[in-house]
């Protein structure tokens, strides 16, 4: 980070009011579009759940900020999707995991949001279904278009708006 | 600045089109006007397939089937599988296996796993299902066939030389199943990669996603 011109604005410090509050509202519109199959086109579905964490992957710097998102996740799974508890803990895994080795990455929050989105998508499907990677491969690049596609304007939209200056996340 | 605004603008233009989309709000216009020949043809086909369906409830003697209703109240979220979650368990009796339909006579899955209160359902559109079929027109389906799961359901191993068409009927054979339950029909055929099979590829008259409700044919013990 070069300044505080290069600092964001909401999502600036570790647990402000206001950035628990985007994080929740973003998180529980999350699980109410991938519940209800909101954005399917075609039949497949974009995994918004993942997107979201990935999205906190990218934009979150500090640990306990990330922990306590994923915690959220977690826990909010527990209201909308009670009954695939796997699928959730993946994504978490994956993003725990995305997080502490995101130091690796580019530094370039659009490259990086495509890596981590493209990697995490096929680790998840990977993980969760071996066999649906191996026998649909169209269907999952579909998906793969999907979720970065989604993901880059979530953060185009987020640097746009939220961010005074794009810059580097990695700190 | 005003570029922000426009970006924002057209990606909340995207979103509204998307839900439009979902709902058939734009896209099912078309349809309202139809002029009244098409209507007439309709209100015969119709007819015609309310007839069918009486003939075909007579024949498989399945008004005598016990029935259980469910409703649907989770869908499996990510698109690996396609399991259905519904609002009825072990203590209104469920048992692994039952068969599920979507509407009556239609093969939706079977069930997979009961608890106290609820039941996961595997559908046809899911992956991991594969199960005997028939294909044929008319009251004499007869070539077999192994329908394998996913988000359009395909038909397999069917010999070359097998007359199939657009439009054939594929009934369930399954010893897991009732017999002779109606799945789909024939949507497109395709030779497989092996010379002496071809493939064919199924189209059901109902939306998966789109179910509320479900029916269970209780008491059913097939062999899985």
């Amino acid at each position: 980070m070069k300044g505080s011109t290069n600092t964001l604005s909401v999502f600036k410090g570790t647990l402000s009011v206001l950035k628990i509050l985007t994080w929740a509202i973003f998180i529980i519109l999350a699980f109410v579009l991938q519940a209800n199959h909101f954005f399917a086109v075609r039949g497949i579905n974009p995994n918004l759940i993942l997107l979201m964490i990935f999205l906190g992957v990218i934009l979150e710097r500090k640990l306990f900020g990330f922990l306590f998102l994923i915690f959220t996740v977690i826990l909010l799974s527990f209201v909308f999707l009670p009954f695939w508890p796997k699928g959730i803990f993946i994504a978490a895994g994956l993003g725990l995991a995305a997080f502490l080795l995101k130091k690796f990455l580019t530094g370039n929050v659009f490259f990086d949001s495509l890596i981590v989105i493209f990697l995490g998508t096929l680790g998840f499907y990977l993980i969760i279904n071996f066999h649906y990677l191996i026998s649909n491969p169209i269907a999952i690049i579909a998906e793969l278009f999907y979720n970065m596609t989604l993901g880059i304007s979530a953060i185009f939209l987020i640097t746009n708006f939220f961010y005074e200056k794009e810059d580097r996340i990695k700190s | 600045m005003a570029k922000k605004y426009i970006i924002f603008f057209l990606l909340l233009a995207v979103l509204f089109l998307i839900f439009f989309y979902q709902k058939n709000i734009f896209f099912g216009l078309d349809k309202i006007n139809l002029s009244s020949q098409a209507l007439t043809d309709l209100r015969l086909e119709n007819q015609g397939l309310r007839q069918e369906i009486k003939v075909l409830q007579d024949k498989l003697d399945l008004k005598s089937q016990p029935y259980l209703t469910a409703r649907v109240y989770s869908r499996y979220p990510f698109d690996d599988n396609q399991t259905l979650i519904i609002n009825i368990g072990s203590k209104d009796g469920v048992k692994v296996g039952w068969p599920v339909l979507a509407a009556e006579n239609y093969l939706l899955g079977k069930i997979i796993s009961v608890k106290a209160d609820i039941s996961e359902v595997r559908t046809i559109f899911s992956p991991d299902w594969k199960s005997e079929v028939k294909i044929g027109q008319g009251n004499l389906p007869g070539i077999e066939a192994v329908l394998a799961g996913g988000r359009q359901p395909t038909l397999e191993l069917i010999p070359a030389d097998a007359k199939i068409n657009l439009g054939d009927e594929v009934i369930s054979a399954s010893p897991a199943l009732p017999l002779g339950l109606f799945v789909g029909k024939i949507s497109e055929i395709t030779p497989e990669p092996a010379a002496s099979l071809q493939q064919a590829k199924l189209r059901t008259d109902y939306d998966p996603n789109k179910l509320g409700k479900v029916f269970i044919i209780s008491g059913y013990e097939g062999i899985n």
